[in-house]
């Protein structure tokens, strides 16, 4: 073994970095979520379906809840919202609209034309609040359990698959 | 099709109003400077790769009025970035923090550069006790290129 | 028709590629001559189905023939028609068959340009060459077909991506791609060598001039989209230590090393299995790059959205050629040994110097753009390695090598003999410092380290590349066309140091929100907004700004920025206005309205912008007049070696 060898030993371990990389590209495509384990931030904020009035995201706790990040400005946001209005009707998780730097009348507007699928929507013009969750564009959705902790985070609409495959399991599967 | 949903999403995103370029400077320029150093060191998540600094997506607008509004409340540099990493996670910071899984990141250039002196001094031996024996020429001048 | 012919064109390029390969191996191999000039009408035709099938494309882009799928996906009827044409190669699959096009033609002027060579020899080369043009055209017709239909066709398609309309897109990946692409010679050549046994000095004077070539496109194709993001963007971002342009970066390093390998090995027969393995290891960071771009594990504003499928075969397609011409190394290196030796200060000590700072460079780039892969491996969280980790590191080993481009000058072949060569070293250094000593304090005035380092530094390469070319034009010596390359080349270093240190330690920003009739103060700049109108594009509608910009109260220059929407994608872009000077650039972007006729903006002034970009071309244009230097040299003393060696080989006439 002389050191002529080096190079190719070493494009050899490239090769298996690139291939395990390869393999995880799919899964790698998103920011994984810090606060997943964590306790949902809470926070008190306007509420865009009774102006004048607050969402106080604490009298969420004691059951699931989906907190999605949405805007009416979000071309997604519109593909998703059937998914969020089954979501809605299947009544295994409470939705938390968090109205994501909007335009009061435009998101209300929005709802009435595309369907309310929430609970209750709380308006974040500036984005803190989002910040706090760690959102960075939307739609962004978070699975918090009874307890107040995040479970689960969604980047981009909610499939039927992710549905399906991973949101449902982690609330049936907490309750039995 | 997940990659294509990151995409809508990217350009859903960046089609709002939002080429907005904040107008906010602060007022004492030390402060002004701890700012433009950590904008720069924090990475926009709506793009790829640039620095909260240098675009004018939506979420670099908010990530700046944050760290402008935390710097200005008296929280530390490190504060700041502990912050953001706990919400958003390690790859929001552009450059690795010191850490045992990172350091080799940071110790690479100095190991590379032993490495080629190690290198440089053995083959300058080897060839510097060559010259005794060797006879060829160079070339005339004008081969200097 | 046209897409079918296209297709068709391929298949059969595929076919003659293969043929290429087989032949141009084997047949020196075999010593069976008859296979040997087979390779010849291979590669013509190869090059002639491929222009064929890149000018089907561009047809079918030009007359919106929108069953194509391709055309369907990026290009539109309002689209002006020079973006048509290069939409070809503004997406994965277009420019995927631009990149076997450009080999076509490099492997066409291999085979024109090397009747002085021996046959065997070209053949080799020809055959390597064939055989990454298969691995390429199987790829695209496996994975990336660019005629792939689309049926019912659409009415229209949607549009160009617009941040890719601009005249960036025409001259970036061209330039980009030829140099990239002819990366792959210097390759062929060293695998040739390697197969036949044997690497002696003329291989390097062979090798030379090609590698030049391409290394110069690579720096015209790096700079042009340098500047591109520059002014597109509107940000004064021109380089973002993107995974994508670090990809395409290393190969230029070591391209760089390269060129200063093989002149040693040129010279004095030395260094001959290191500027091999340099040989191997800029194209395979060129494949290395492909697989980056294309294989979907980077996400990247530069890399094409694609699958893994793709990625695979690209890495398959890496183990094989790179894997074998490491293979090839492991087995032919060894025997490659010279006995010639050299002082500790010479020519040679500095470029043994200059190589492994280069290569301690590329491995600092390296090392970071895997980083996060290798955390994602090892279990971590990702993280994030950019600018700030770049900047910091890279400076690690370019500051030294900076100062060896000046130090390098003085220093003889083999024996040092610095002499009197060492007063003109110092008294260069000297007359630098002062200079920019006096620069920094009375230009300048910051207290900055990074500007008098770099200051001082470009100076001293100045003055010490220009000693030489002074003194023989003094001495009424002859002028090479190398020394004046090698000269121009690293000049354009010095510019391009001056201008990034200069700028980045004296540059100014301020985002400010004007109304018409409104100004803000930058430095020593007054940028007023005049007026805001509406203005009508090809396929976009637009607010556009007039900026009058005073310095030191005269009025020095209007800019008009423009905040674009584009109908198709809806998409909205803001178009920076550039104020242009050899000593400052003036940058206005226009962010949103903020209501009350108000608009919020970004004022930049960078101090020797131009630079940055200037110091590039004149590095390129000293690739350029080395290479003209080579082949005039190499073609007369071909003529003598035919004269010399009695039996002359079939072929080969002088």
């Amino acid at each position: 073994m002389n050191r002529f060898w080096i190079p190719l030993v070493a494009f050899a371990l490239l090769c298996v970095v690139f291939g395990v990389a390869l393999k995880r590209a799919p899964e790698k495509q998103f920011v994984a979520s810090a606060l997943i384990g964590k306790p949902a931030p809470d926070f008190v904020l306007p509420d865009l379906l009774h102006p004048g009035g607050m969402v106080d995201s604490k009298r969420f706790h004691g059951g699931w809840v989906l907190v999605n990040v949405w805007g009416s400005w979000c071309e997604e946001c519109i593909k998703e919202n059937p998914m969020l209005l089954a979501i809605g009707k299947s009544g295994k998780v409470k939705l938390l609209g968090l109205n994501y730097k909007d335009d009061d009348d435009t998101a209300r507007k929005w709802l009435t034309d595309n369907g309310n699928a929430f609970d209750a929507v709380a308006v974040d013009h500036d984005g803190r609040a989002a910040i706090d969750y760690g959102v960075y564009g939307a739609p962004e959705s978070f699975l918090v359990n009874p307890q107040g902790v995040i479970v689960h985070k969604v980047v981009g609409q909610i499939t039927q698959q992710a549905w399906q495959a991973t949101l449902l399991p982690l609330i049936d599967g907490a309750k039995s | 099709m997940m990659r294509g949903a990151l995409l809508a999403a990217l350009l859903a995103v960046t089609s709002l109003p939002a080429l907005a370029i904040d107008t906010a400077e602060l007022s004492d320029p030390a402060q002004q400077r701890r700012y433009e150093e950590l904008i720069h060191e924090l990475r926009c998540l709506q793009c790829q790769g640039e620095t909260v600094a240098d675009t004018p997506a939506q979420f670099a607008i908010d990530i700046r009025r944050q760290v402008r509004e935390m710097i200005q409340a008296g929280r530390s540099n490190g504060d700041i970035r502990q912050y953001l990493v706990d919400r958003y996670g390690e790859i929001i910071l552009l450059q690795p923090r010191w850490s045992l899984a990172n350091a080799w990141l940071w110790l690479t250039p100095g190991a590379l550069l032993l490495v080629g002196a190690v290198v440089a001094v053995r083959i300058l031996r080897q060839r510097r006790q060559m010259l005794a024996t060797d006879t060829s020429e160079p070339g005339e001048e004008e081969s200097r290129a | 028709m046209v897409p079918e012919i296209g297709q068709y064109a391929m298949i059969l390029a595929l076919l003659l590629a293969a043929a290429q390969a087989f032949f141009g191996l084997a047949g020196p191999w075999r010593g069976a001559e008859r296979w040997t000039q087979a390779v010849y009408p291979a590669v013509a035709g190869q090059f002639v189905l491929l222009a064929l099938a890149f000018g089907c494309l561009i047809w079918s882009f030009v007359n919106n023939d929108f069953s194509v799928l391709l055309v369907a996906k990026n290009s539109n009827s309002a689209l002006p028609i020079y973006y048509r044409v290069a939409g070809t190669w503004g997406n994965h699959e277009g420019s995927l068959l631009f990149w076997v096009f450009v080999l076509s033609l490099w492997t066409l002027a291999v085979a024109a340009f090397s009747t002085s060579l021996p046959r065997p020899f070209v053949a080799r080369v020809l055959g390597v060459l064939g055989v990454i043009s298969t691995g390429f055209l199987l790829f695209s017709l496996k994975t990336s077909n660019p005629f792939e239909r689309l049926q019912p066709a659409p009415p229209d398609g949607l549009d160009l991506n617009p941040l890719l309309q601009d005249f960036g897109l025409t001259v970036h990946p061209p330039m980009l791609y030829v140099g990239y692409v002819g990366f792959s010679v210097a390759f062929a050549f060293a695998c040739a060598a390697m197969l036949e046994g044997k690497l002696d000095q003329t291989w390097a004077r062979w090798t030379r001039p090609w590698t030049t070539v391409a290394w110069m496109f690579l720096t015209v194709g790096i700079t042009l989209g340098s500047y591109w993001s520059y002014y597109e963007l509107g940000w004064g971002g021109y380089w973002a230590w993107d995974p994508v342009e670090n990809s395409i970066l290393m190969p230029w390093l070591l391209g760089t090393a390269l060129i200063h390998s093989l002149a040693v090995t040129d010279k004095r027969g030395l260094f001959k299995s290191w500027t091999l393995l340099l040989a191997i290891m800029a194209f395979s960071f060129c494949l290395l790059a492909t697989f980056m771009v294309r294989s979907g594990v980077l996400n990247s504003v530069h890399s094409f959205a694609s699958d893994p499928k793709r990625g695979v075969f690209i890495l398959v397609f890496l183990v094989l050629v790179i894997g074998g011409s490491l293979g090839l190394y492991v087995w032919r290196a060894p025997l490659l040994r010279s006995s010639a030796g050299f002082d500790l200060v010479s020519r040679e000590s500095f470029l043994l110097f200059n190589n492994i700072l280069l290569v301690a460079a590329t491995g600092v780039v390296f090392g970071g753009t895997m980083a996060p892969f290798i955390a994602d491996l090892a279990g971590h969280e990702t993280i994030s390695v950019g600018a700030p980790y770049y900047n910091r590191t890279f400076l690690v080993p370019m500051l030294p090598l900076f100062a060896l481009v000046a130090l390098g000058t003085f220093a003889r072949w083999k024996r040092g003999q610095l002499g009197e060569s060492r007063r003109r070293m110092l008294g260069s250094f000297a007359v630098a410092l002062v200079l920019g000593l006096a620069i920094i304090l009375g230009i300048y005035g910051d207290r900055s380290l990074l500007a008098p380092i770099g200051v001082v530094l470009a100076l001293w390469i100045i003055i010490a590349a220009l000693l030489d070319p002074v003194d023989r034009l003094r001495r009424r010596l002859s002028l090479p066309a190398a020394v004046i390359g090698m000269t121009l080349a690293h000049v354009g270093v010095a510019i391009t140091l001056l201008g990034i240190t200069t700028m980045e330690s004296r540059r100014m920003d301020r985002d400010v929100s004007l109304a018409p009739g409104q100004q803000a103060t930058v430095g020593d700049y007054t940028f007023r907004l005049e007026s805001v109108q509406d203005v009508d594009g090809p396929n976009y509608s637009a607010a556009r700004a007039r900026v009058l910009v005073s310095h030191n109260g005269k009025p020095d220059v209007v800019l008009l920025p423009e905040r674009r929407e584009y109908d198709v994608q809806q998409q909205s872009l803001a178009e920076a206005a550039l104020g242009v000077s050899w000593h400052r650039d003036l940058l206005v972007t226009m962010g949103d309205p903020l209501g009350k006729d108000a608009w919020s903006m970004r004022l930049q002034v960078r101090p020797l912008m131009r630079f940055v970009w200037l110091g590039a071309f004149f590095m390129a244009g000293g690739g350029l007049l080395a290479t003209l230097d080579r082949r005039y040299r190499r073609r007369r003393e071909a003529g003598q070696a035919q004269v010399a060696a009695a039996g002359a080989l079939p072929g080969t006439a002088p």
